[in-house]
């Protein structure tokens, strides 16, 4: 969820259109900061990405979800001259270039970028020479910037799984453990580590407990599996972690829900995006509101009502009545 | 807590032949309101008090609706101008729903559940609004609900510390009555 580089895994018959438009997209969400126009280049993305046969026309590419006139166009004009204008305009431009390159970097968003760019600092190297300009966060970002650019293998994912498991019940044997993101989705390669803990003794009732957490990442400190932390709060840890020598530095993020939080939470940081964003529509349809943390029925006014129980994320597919999707079925 | 007295039903959605709107007047009786035929959107009645009073708590017996809602007005406003006073709230799960189990399921709503913004002002209609989306075949509604209006104000006078470890206000500070043995 929280990955720098989404699994664009640009396969299939329309692979070469998914790929200008996820380019777009990222110029839209980074260098415009129009995230809408970001959610359309995405959704018209991934419905290509789905479609079995190669498109011959943007005529018959409108026929897809999210392809609307203009997109359709540019498929046009990459079919007839293989290119596409607005994109090699944007390829030219050494802001958008560099504000492009600057958001690579863990720690820094389209605004830092934006704002860095300003300043003069156009790549790695100014960045480096320039780390007063940088918080913790970013420091960390850039020092680590080649291996958080390496993909997480699923085989690496599986080593680091039962790792973060074992330091978790070491901490205490009632933790549950669940790592979402692209990896339980069952993807090949994943961008970051996204573990959601709860623990059966911590209800939304009850009064934050900062040590549940605090407890889980001194155990990983110890244990030198993490290496750094870029971030703690009573809720959300945000660091880098190493299974051994000779791996890569990876990102991982590590939060933690009361219990009947959870599975809303597991829902919503599985993923993927454009999937929580059909189900949470879905939802509304049916006159319930969605997010990470609860469920809710819209009362008569649209006002939403009391957080539902939830003990499972079936349940959350009946309260809306949509079909379970297993985790591997939500890559969309 | 005294119970706030039902003076008429103003109107209702639909109610069933037998188990009709104004069996909710009466809570003596065990009768229930039920909506007309299965499937219907949503199942509402709308209750008129003697007198305007403020509402402490809500104590509701559920007759298969899977969330109740309870508004409040005034006889002036019209419908649409009443304000949620207790939100949609569950009473029956969707697998509860299907298999007809646990329709009878009865919540105590107490001053921390209701909005706190109207608990303070005097109202003298109520709108309860129930849905059953998750079962199209059974008719549903209530099979009581009553309103209680805060405790009687007893005379304002210091409370003495009922307990050796407690605490009382004073201006601005609290004291805290400390357990003596504790302390040496």
């Amino acid at each position: 969820m929280t990955s720098k580089r989404k699994a664009t895994d640009s396969q299939g018959p329309n692979s070469d259109f998914c790929d200008f438009l996820s380019e777009l997209a990222d110029y839209e969400r980074n260098v415009n900061r129009n995230i809408h126009k970001y959610n359309a280049y995405r959704t018209a993305a991934s419905s290509l990405s789905k479609h079995p046969v190669r498109i011959k026309s943007g005529k018959e590419a409108r026929e897809l979800k999210g392809v609307g006139e203009k997109i359709a166009d540019k498929i046009d004009e990459f079919i007839s001259s293989g290119k596409l204008r607005k994109l090699e305009e944007i390829r030219k431009d050494d802001t958008s270039q560099a504000i492009t390159l600057l958001t690579k970097i863990s720690g820094i968003g389209p605004a830092a970028a934006q704002k860095l760019v300003k300043e003069g600092i156009m790549n790695i190297e100014d960045l480096k020479k320039n780390t007063e300009k940088l918080n913790h966060h970013q420091k960390i970002g850039l020092k680590y910037f080649e291996d958080f650019e390496k993909k997480i293998p699923r085989e690496e994912m599986e080593v680091l799984e039962k790792k973060i498991i074992e330091l978790c019940k070491q901490a205490d044997k009632d933790y549950l453990v669940t790592i979402c993101g692209s990896y339980r989705r069952g993807l090949k390669e994943s961008g970051d580590i996204d573990v959601l803990v709860t623990h059966p003794s911590y209800s939304s009732t009850d009064p934050k407990k900062p040590k549940l957490l605090k407890e889980i990442i001194e155990k990983m400190e110890k244990a030198q599996f993490v290496k750094e932390t870029l971030s703690l709060g009573d809720a959300k840890f945000m660091g880098v972690c190493c299974l051994q020598d000779d791996y890569p530095f990876r990102r991982i993020d590590i939060r933690i829900f009361p219990n009947d939080q959870y599975f809303c939470a597991t829902l919503y940081f599985t993923g993927s995006n454009l999937f929580n964003q059909q189900m949470r529509s879905h939802a509304i349809e049916k006159g319930f509101t969605l997010n990470e943390y609860c469920i809710r029925p819209i009362g008569s006014r649209g006002n939403p009502g009391e957080s539902l129980p939830v003990s499972s994320e079936k349940e959350i597919f009946e309260y809306i009545d949509y079909p379970y999707k297993e985790p591997h079925e939500r890559n969309i | 807590m005294p119970e706030i007295k039902l003076k008429h039903v103003v109107s209702f959605s639909s109610e069933d032949k037998v188990h009709k709107s104004e069996n909710l007047l009466n809570p003596e009786t065990y009768r229930k309101w039920k909506c007309a035929t299965p499937g219907e959107k949503n199942a509402s009645v709308i209750l008129q008090f003697e007198k305007a009073t403020k509402i402490h708590s809500i104590d509701i017996g559920n007759e298969s609706s899977a969330f109740v809602e309870v508004l409040v007005g005034r006889s002036s406003d019209s419908v649409n101008d009443y304000k949620v006073l207790l939100v949609a709230s569950s009473f029956m799960s969707p697998i509860e729903s299907r298999n007809e189990q646990h329709s009878n399921r009865v919540r105590m709503f107490g001053p921390e559940k209701l909005a706190q913004n109207l608990k303070e002002e005097k109202w003298d209609c109520v709108q309860v609004v129930c849905t059953q989306p998750f079962n199209k075949n059974i008719t549903y509604g209530l099979s009581f609900i009553k309103f209680l209006s805060p405790p009687e104000k007893i005379a304002e006078r210091p409370v003495e510390p009922e307990s050796k470890t407690t605490t009382a206000k004073l201006g601005a500070f609290k004291i805290k009555y400390n357990d003596d043995e504790e302390e040496d």
